[in-house]
């Protein structure tokens, strides 16, 4: 899916200040009415953006996603099943194994499943058997939900220019000190872009 | 072997009732009974009825768990919360179950005792959940001692022994086999009804196939299968 870059803003920005308006997105971000419309329509029908009243709207972290159907019953099937192999969870998801093996990869690697041993197959040696971690079974209660969080060079940048705009750095020590941490955050952040380019 | 899932008569009459059981109205009786020896493919058909249908929960049964541990467990299932009192488990249960009503499919049933065999009744009563509980034939004497839960059973599906033609849809479907219905009889015959056991012959057979180059199974290859399931040799007493 191609992002469009206001939405993405619009996005960032909403998520470090909570609440938004559009006048106000519109004034600081310097984008056109048009791209602030679309950003918020977008953000409204992805669940990101609730309207608590008249011009005012909270952001939302934690979204559903619509379910993808072979991605649920392959949790659910895992969900079910103590202890696990690829072809078991195939089999009940109605998928093929090459399939449940490639999501494996992707679950092992974000933390959801580890290995639980061997076990012998009739004919072709032995298949892994896998198991739900910690973090799996909390994630097989709601598969389809999304936690997100803005990047942290935004996160920064946003937080630095609140601090210094409002005047509260100029004022405390100890926000000045917090502003320079949020700086070198951003310092790092852009001198990894131009080290990759 | 191909991985699939072999979908039999009894699959399909337990589909269609536990269909009719998840729509029946709140306060009319709602339990239904899938009962059989092991290996019938009891447990993988449930398993797979609940991957199939969101709204339900799947529960596999412990072996002398307390009622709170079996409320918990449910809970936990729902909407991931253990609680640590019977009242408690039953009070979020119920509120839960309101809220998103869903078919509890309780496995190994015949291991529930008679008082987590009346918590389900409560669960059942307050929200209308329907229950299936999925067991080996002596559950039926539980349910039916007490008239108060075989009143609300409203549907059974027994998981008999093999059919002929599901070793025939085994063989085409799995193996890619043709078994002659000659052959299919016989095979029933060794497997004594068990799906666990006829998928071992099928094993066997498929690699005989393999190494025969052949695509059908006559009844001369299934009487030729070595028993592998020997009773022990009795041994001799050494002569003196």
């Amino acid at each position: 899916m191609i992002k469009s870059p206001a939405t993405e803003m619009v996005k960032n920005y909403a998520a470090v200040n909570g609440t938004v308006r559009m006048t106000e997105v519109r004034q600081i971000m310097g984008i056109t009415n048009e791209q602030v419309l679309y950003a918020f329509d977008n953000l409204k029908k992805q669940g990101h953006l609730r309207r608590v009243s008249h011009g005012l709207y909270q952001f939302v972290d934690t979204v559903e996603k619509p379910p993808i159907e072979v991605l649920d019953k392959i949790w659910r099937a895992m969900k079910i099943s103590g202890s696990f192999s690829a072809t078991e969870i195939a089999k009940l998801a109605d998928s093929t194994t090459s399939y449940v093996y490639k999501r494996f990869r992707a679950y092992k690697a974000d933390g959801f499943i580890r290995e639980a041993g061997l076990r012998p197959t009739f004919g072709s040696g032995t298949e892994k058997l896998w198991r739900l971690t910690k973090n799996g079974k909390e994630k097989a209660q709601n598969p389809n939900i999304e936690t997100w969080t803005p990047e942290p060079i935004n996160l920064a940048c946003l937080n630095l220019a609140r601090l210094v705009c409002s005047g509260v750095a100029a004022r405390s020590k100890e926000m000045a000190m917090e502003a320079l941490a949020q700086l070198e955050i951003v310092k790092k952040g852009l001198e990894d872009v131009i080290d990759e380019k | 072997m191909k991985n699939t899932f072999i979908e039999t008569a009894r699959v399909m009459t337990f589909r269609e009732s536990a269909g009719v059981v998840a729509d029946t109205v709140k306060g009319q009786p709602g339990f239904m009974v899938a009962w059989g020896l092991a290996g019938r493919g009891k447990t993988i058909c449930s398993k797979e009825y609940n991957v199939r249908t969101p709204g339900s929960v799947y529960i596999r049964v412990f072996e002398d768990w307390t009622p709170r541990a079996m409320l918990a467990k449910i809970c936990n299932e729902i909407n991931g919360m253990v609680p640590g009192r019977i009242d408690r488990a039953k009070s979020v249960l119920i509120e839960e179950l309101d809220r998103h009503p869903r078919t509890i499919i309780m496995d190994e049933a015949d291991r529930l005792t008679n008082s987590n065999i009346e918590h389900l009744r409560d669960i059942h009563d307050e929200t209308g959940a329907p229950i299936i509980l999925v067991g080996e034939p002596s559950l039926y004497g539980r349910l039916t001692s007490r008239r108060r839960i075989w009143e609300r059973v409203t549907r059974v599906v027994e998981f008999g022994p093999v059919q002929t033609e599901d070793v025939m849809i085994f063989g085409r479907k799995a193996c890619d086999l043709m078994v002659l219905p000659e052959a299919a009889v016989e095979l029933v015959k060794r497997c004594q009804g068990s799906f666990r056991l006829l998928y071992h012959l099928m094993v066997d057979l498929e690699r005989q196939a393999r190494a025969n180059k052949v695509q059908e199974i006559p009844l001369d290859m299934i009487k030729a299968l070595p028993n592998r399931r020997i009773a022990p040799t009795p041994e001799k007493e050494p002569k003196r």
